[in-house]
């Protein structure tokens, strides 16, 4: 008890203070697991939010587009599973998401984007469009950014190296293991989706400066 | 990078760790015990942790971290709850319901306290959870010494009320 509670209080205080130690918790969560949120969180902040605006302008041409803030992100990196009957992304213990691709069901782009966003991972999901940086940025699965659980056939070189598009068409639980940590700085994530062949190819972009090209599918060798 | 500057990193890491092995459990029992989810609780500790690294040169200078954090967290559980009820067809997070005689949650003491005003429940959780003095508590609230008093005796008041009204009603059974 302190001088500034009355003898009753303490009485309470005891009762709050026991009824506190008597919790069970769950055990502390790794380190690596709270640094590499923090991050991803830091990466957000730099990033800017400044919505998910995505116009047409890239109709037919090729634009070059300072679009710090276009590959947004919530602010709310809670915990949990979003479900669409396209897809679902799980955010898993160690900070990394998994996003889970079903076969055979409607696609649609801006919800994954959204999805992405709500788990705190910078990217942007386009219609039958490429983009890529001037400056290339690295394979985001040969930096750990992105896994493959399903086997996904590797291309000659280049980018992208790995893709759903390589696969075919998007089949049955094909999963790719999203880790926003391993992002380099200034990055974020893209992905075209194919309506034709219905399939999704992922690239690495620098915010900063990409451009989106209507109509192009991945370079055929990379 | 400059040598100095990894010098100054390793240290704000160490720093860091040695505070979330420090606080961590303290911190999600106070986030739990006002919540009275401990799942959310959980997701909400690890977000406020999250910050307090993303944002740990202003943290570590902050008169009570913990309290941060705690205050943090119970924030973005609030914003969770106001996303949640205007959430459309993407979102569906889902909620492991509460297990109250599990996780101890449901004693009559910390229901009682999930019942208090927001402000006098925070008044309890920095100055009985968190054992801060007065005018830190005060200070993190950005209120005055004797508006915390204040505060703290209706809590006080009411707790107190509550249960006694169990204990009888216990008895009467």
């Amino acid at each position: 008890m302190t001088h500034d509670e009355r003898p009753n209080d303490s009485a309470v205080t005891w009762e709050l203070r026991d009824s506190l130690s008597a919790l069970t918790v769950p055990g502390r969560p790794s380190l690596a697991a709270i640094t590499s949120r923090g991050r991803a969180r830091q990466r957000r902040r730099r990033a800017g939010f400044a919505g998910l605006g995505v116009t047409g302008a890239i109709a037919g041409t090729a634009v070059a587009v300072g679009l710090t803030g276009v590959l947004g992100a919530s602010s709310l990196g809670g915990a949990g599973t979003i479900r669409t009957a396209a897809f679902t992304l799980t955010s898993n213990a160690n900070g990394t998401d998994t996003l889970t691709l079903t076969a055979g069901q409607v696609f649609d782009p801006a919800l994954l984007q959204r999805a992405l966003a709500q788990r705190g991972i910078p990217a942007l999901v386009k219609t039958d469009a490429w983009c890529s940086s001037s400056l290339a940025a690295p394979n985001p699965a040969s930096i750990g950014v992105l896994a493959f659980s399903s086997p996904v056939k590797s291309s000659q070189g280049g980018l992208p190296a790995l893709g759903f598009r390589e696969q075919g068409r998007i089949g049955a639980h094909i999963v790719a293991v999203i880790n926003p940590a391993k992002m380099p700085s200034g990055t974020g994530l893209f992905f075209g989706y194919y309506d034709r062949d219905h399939a999704l190819s992922p690239n690495l972009i620098y915010t900063r400066s990409y451009t989106c090209v209507s109509g192009e599918q991945p370079p055929a060798n990379g | 990078m400059p040598t100095g500057g990894l010098t100054g990193v390793s240290q704000d890491k160490a720093e860091f760790a040695e505070f979330f092995a420090a606080s961590w459990e303290s911190c999600l029992r106070a986030v739990a015990a006002s919540s009275g989810n401990m799942t959310l609780a959980e997701d909400q500790t690890a977000e406020a942790f999250a910050r307090a690294w993303a944002s740990w040169r202003k943290v570590s200078r902050h008169p009570a971290p913990a309290a941060w954090v705690v205050r943090t967290a119970l924030n973005a559980g609030a914003s969770w709850w106001r996303r949640r009820s205007k959430e459309t067809a993407l979102a569906c997070h889902d909620v492991v319901a509460v297990d109250g005689q599990r996780t101890g949650l449901d004693s009559a003491v910390l229901a009682a306290l999930r019942r208090l005003p927001a402000r006098q429940r925070e008044v309890i959780v920095l100055r009985v959870f968190l054992d801060l003095d007065i005018d830190t508590t005060a200070r993190q609230l950005g209120i005055a010494p004797g508006t915390v008093r204040a505060h703290l005796s209706r809590a006080f008041t009411a707790l107190r009320n509550e249960l006694t009204q169990a204990t009888t009603m216990e008895a009467e059974r």
